[in-house]
């Protein structure tokens, strides 16, 4: 791989890192939710979904981060 | 600026017609839709919960057939409706225990054990008092909604459930 395009994928993956990591997160959150929702822990619930949502938010936030730029048309 | 010289070409030189190699965007916004499907699993969840109805006041319940129970045994009932088994134990003579049978692990339901005088739950092994349902052994981490009975005219009847 060549230095520029190393340096041009580079935000991409840093970018793919961090939504790897959120998911991770709202996976554990969902996991506990379903298990506060088996064992009637109501008060977990709510919150989960809260912190997920936030979630859900940031990384639709990195994936515009992403999208391709608007090039000239040349055909 | 023309299209030889433009800077993107010499930082990203990914030709259009390998366009469809480069993945790394398609996933990323494939990473972004399944974090949504999680938002919306977790929502769902604590939306259904919150469907569940509110229980200010509970029914009354009748249970004819608890005289006819051996000291030792169990059987088990529908309380507050149908769909929600509770576990009614006759402990001695004149006294009786019920819980809900649902675990407060991850809800299987619990068997009365008449030789250790204790609640099992059979998948992960956790035991509850069957004098007051706390949690004596094993993950379950709280104890087990105990079903209030008394007598009204004869006749032990379950008049709601203290989580």
């Amino acid at each position: 791989m060549t230095a520029p395009r190393a340096r041009a994928i580079a935000p991409v993956q840093a970018v793919l890192g961090c939504l790897a990591f959120l998911i991770a997160i709202q996976f554990a959150l969902l996991g506990k939710a379903v298990d506060g929702f088996l064992a009637g822990r109501d008060a977990v619930l709510w919150p989960a979904a809260a912190v997920s949502g936030a979630c859900c938010g940031v990384a639709c936030w990195l994936s515009t981060l992403l999208s391709p730029p608007r090039l000239p048309r040349v055909c | 600026m023309s299209d030889e010289k433009a800077v993107w070409r010499s930082e990203f030189p990914v030709a259009w017609a390998e366009d469809d190699l480069v993945t790394r965007r398609a996933f990323t916004r494939s990473l972004a839709g399944l974090s949504c499907a999680s938002f919306a699993a977790t929502a769902a969840v604590a939306a259904r919960q919150a469907g569940a109805p509110d229980r200010a006041a509970w029914p009354s319940l009748a249970l004819p057939e608890a005289d006819g129970l051996a000291v030792g045994t169990s059987r088990v009932f529908d309380y507050p409706e149908p769909g929600h088994p509770c576990l009614l134990i006759r402990t001695g003579a004149d006294s009786y225990a019920a819980y809900a049978q649902r675990c407060t692990h991850l809800g299987c339901p619990v068997i009365y054990r008449p030789r250790s005088r204790d609640l099992q739950c059979p998948c992960h092994e956790g035991y509850f008092s069957v004098a007051d349902g706390r949690v004596l052994a094993g993950p379950p981490p709280r104890p087990l909604p105990r079903v209030e009975l008394v007598r009204r005219e004869g006749v032990l009847t379950a008049i709601g459930v203290r989580p």
